[in-house]
């Protein structure tokens, strides 16, 4: 086991160094009144023990797993140009930034069938709660009393729990049989159907089923956690759905380690664009990016800023890297992997 | 594109054989053929890492970066000294985790998360502490999750001088989950006591007040939580975790939670990229905070309580957290807290002694502040700082119209004298 930190000896001496400011300390007469009573115990230490610290904590990090190395990812990530961007700079002191989250979204759009992406939502609920918070936007507007959501027979706890949450009801159902009852779906405002490698026998009725649900004017909502084995061969756009949502990083393997990106992508066709969380970035006949928060019919921001801004740098990165062809044969090796994975453990 | 597609288990045909498949183009055989994606859809060529690194250099060098610029822009994500040891321990870790690892499998990392759990428990005064949070967000939804489980009421109270970013994410999340979100009016820029009994009426289940608050003001933490147990309503602080190195503890002032963006020890701006958030509870309320938290064993060993891997997505970042604090020590957040307070004074000051800008508030602050500009629109002297290779401060008027040609300046221990001089003597300018 590790020493804790608490149990270094205290340095002797001044630990840290400060910038030089050329600014006198003022009192802390005024505030005196708001000041803490007792004192934070923390360790001072050097920067050697520190160093030592750490250094042996981090010896046994080193993990073996069949991913590749993305250090150029990594490193695109820590520009100085990007890891020194403020949230709140105007548009004309952060052009760049703005073009590459557009432009991620615009290849998105193109690679799945969308109209627009948003990657505000958190990682893993965020996505579910954002397509939800749509969901009951849209039956609102068009002054629909609609509380039934369908949703698959293995439908995972979190979904349901969220389901219940914002006062919606989930109604099980085998996609890859279901038989949908036309007179039931006037109470239904929306499917949560995933599309799996495993499942790929379910693919054609999930198309026919989709079709229905969007003639009822039903949202078809696709958890497309499994996208990464269809890249290059199927768009959820062109299969009727009217919403995606994923977690990044399982899409695309931009992540160091499970749980690294806090970061959902969240697509809709035209009919759902209005009810996107704000801000939507946009481009004026100048050419010029600028945030757009003059959406009437949004459900409104669904996290601080702007989402995870540095796994999107990956996630630009990889695609450029990969180019069409890539991320194709990836998505092959993926499906493969899936098959023989379920395979092996059958 | 080869040294993206290692596959270590077996070969491609091994599988293909196994699966009894010829080729990987039978796993799509089932998709509808009318759907099937027949052209490729539009993506440059693929690029080599030297290319990659142009094409991503030339976009980040159409930002500004506070690297280069001298940055008065807070409102939530500060421009803080960030010791070289902090990212180099992060970016090995990182490294070390490469390759498909599970950060909550690392005992050191573990660690790490342990001792900066009691780090905060040290800087708040709570008695437990979450570090793994998914942003303000998160922190938010988990403190309002507690108090309406907690109190089996549906209504929220939140101060007007809290950050509008963290207010719109509760209005996201009240209109979702259909609990009732009310404002609390403020008066000089702070929470008014008699503001919070209104708005708490007798079905709230939690008081939602910021110190510093969104304005760098000070509230009177102690008043406020007072009166919401009075009203037997709970009461949550977010806390800005440096300025606690100074300033009174939600501990000592008896709030019941506390949340706070991890961001002012040791993260990078990353144009507002979460880093860890933290929350913070007595002992009566931990049981709802477990999910996420690093607990030592007996036998000496750290586990993380995690019912879901998101609990493990801002691990990293925890551990830039506690190598920050460790490197600054007690005496260093304290002396880095103090320079953020004398230099905002210092600034305040030297802007509202020229006639182009007036206080706002008569209320004491740390690190930011608010001040009226009385000659031009904040907006073109904020335009006008760019070309003098400086950032300056948030606009208040889109948020709080109220308050006019409002400026929202931040100035952290990074910021000199000459850089305040320069600052002033160019935004004070009447051109």
């Amino acid at each position: 086991m590790n020493k804790m930190i608490f149990e270094y000896d205290a340095h002797e001496g001044k630990t840290y160094s400060l910038p030089k400011t050329a600014i006198d300390n003022r009192s802390f007469a005024p505030i005196e009144k708001y000041m803490r009573k007792t004192e934070a115990k923390l360790p001072d230490l050097c920067e050697y023990q520190v160093a030592e610290h750490f250094k042996s904590l981090l010896s046994d990090t080193a993990c073996t797993g069949d991913k590749f190395l993305n250090n150029i990812f990594d490193d695109m990530s820590r520009l100085d140009g990007f890891t020194g961007v403020h949230p709140y700079q105007l548009p004309d002191a952060c052009q760049g930034a703005l073009e590459l989250v557009f432009t991620l979204g615009h290849m998105l759009c193109d690679m799945f069938g969308m109209k627009q992406f948003t990657f505000q939502p958190s990682s893993v609920t965020g996505g579910v709660l954002t397509a939800l918070g749509i969901i009951k936007a849209y039956a609102e507007k068009q002054r629909k009393n609609r509380k039934v959501i369908l949703v698959s027979e293995d439908a995972d706890e979190a979904l349901l729990s969220y389901i219940e949450k914002s006062g919606f009801e989930a109604k099980k159902l085998d996609f890859g049989t279901a038989e949908l009852d036309k007179e039931e779906l006037s109470a239904v405002a929306g499917a949560v159907m995933e599309i799996s490698p495993l499942k790929t026998r379910d693919l054609s009725h999930i198309f026919d089923i989709a079709a229905i649900l969007r003639d009822n004017d039903c949202i078809v909502c696709c958890d497309a956690n499994k996208m990464k084995s269809f890249i290059g061969e199927l768009r959820p756009g062109d299969m009727g759905f009217d919403m995606m949502y994923f977690d990044v990083e399982n899409v695309f393997e931009v992540a160091n380690f499970e749980g690294e990106c806090d970061c959902a992508a969240l697509g809709v066709t035209d009919k759902l664009s209005g009810f996107m969380p704000v801000p939507a970035i946009e481009i004026d006949d100048e050419e010029q990016y600028y945030l757009s928060f003059d959406k009437p019919d949004s459900i409104g921001k669904v996290n601080d800023f702007y989402g995870d801004f540095s796994c999107l740098i990956k996630t630009i990165s990889y695609i450029l890297s990969l180019g069409f062809d890539g991320l194709k044969e990836k998505a092959h090796l993926n499906a493969l992997q899936e098959k023989y994975g379920k395979l092996c453990s059958d | 594109m080869n040294g993206f597609m290692l596959n270590t288990n077996k070969s491609t045909e091994e599988m293909l054989e196994k699966l009894g498949l010829s080729s990987t183009d039978e796993i799509y055989g089932t998709i509808p053929e009318d759907v099937r994606l027949r052209e490729p859809f539009a993506l440059p060529e693929a690029l080599g890492e030297y290319d990659l690194k142009k094409v991503m250099q030339n976009l980040a060098g159409r930002n500004i970066s506070a690297g280069d610029a001298v940055c008065f822009l807070g409102a939530g994500v500060y421009d803080h000294f960030v010791p070289s040891i902090v990212n180099k321990i992060s970016g090995y870790a990182s490294f070390g985790l490469n390759g498909g690892g599970n950060a909550s499998e690392s005992q050191g990392i573990l660690q790490a998360v342990y001792e900066l759990q009691i780090y905060m428990q040290q800087l708040t005064g709570m008695e437990a502490v979450n570090t793994t949070l998914n942003g303000m967000s998160g922190a938010l939804e988990k403190a309002a999750m507690i108090a309406l489980a907690e109190s089996g009421k549906k209504k929220i109270a939140v101060s007007h001088s809290v950050n509008p970013e963290y207010r719109k994410c509760l209005e996201t999340y009240c209109k979702a989950f259909d609990v009732k979100l009310v404002e609390i009016g403020c008066a000089d820029g702070v929470s008014s006591t008699d503001e919070l009994i209104k708005a708490m009426g007798d079905d709230c289940a939690l008081v939602i007040v910021q110190s510093p608050d969104y304005f760098g003001n000070i509230e009177d933490m102690e008043a406020l939580a007072l009166k919401a147990h009075e009203n037997e309503t709970l009461f949550a602080a977010i806390t800005d975790p440096l300025s606690l190195a100074l300033l009174q503890t939600p501990g000592e002032y008896k709030a019941d939670i506390t949340i706070g963006n991890g961001q002012p020890l040791g993260g990078a701006l990353l144009y507002g990229t979460h880093y860890f958030a933290y929350i913070g509870v007595n002992d009566n309320l931990k049981h709802y905070i477990e999910d996420g938290i690093v607990n030592m064993l007996s036998d000496g060993k750290f586990t993380l309580n995690s019912k879901d891997s998101c609990t493990s997505s801002r691990i990293l970042s925890a551990l830039s957290g506690a190598v920050y604090i460790s490197a600054m020590g007690s005496e260093g957040l304290r002396a880095a807290a103090q320079a953020c307070y004398s230099n905002a004074y210092y600034t305040f000051e030297k802007l509202t002694a020229t006639s182009a800008f007036k206080p706002v508030f008569n209320k004491l602050f740390f690190r930011e502040f608010a001040v009226k500009a009385t000659k031009k629109n904040v907006n073109d002297i904020n335009n006008r700082m760019l070309d003098y290779g400086m950032i300056g401060g948030v606009a208040l008027k889109n948020n709080y119209p109220e308050l006019g040609n409002a400026w929202l300046v931040a100035v952290t221990e990074k910021r000199s004298a000459d850089e305040v001089e320069l600052f002033v003597k160019e935004a004070s300018r009447s051109i």
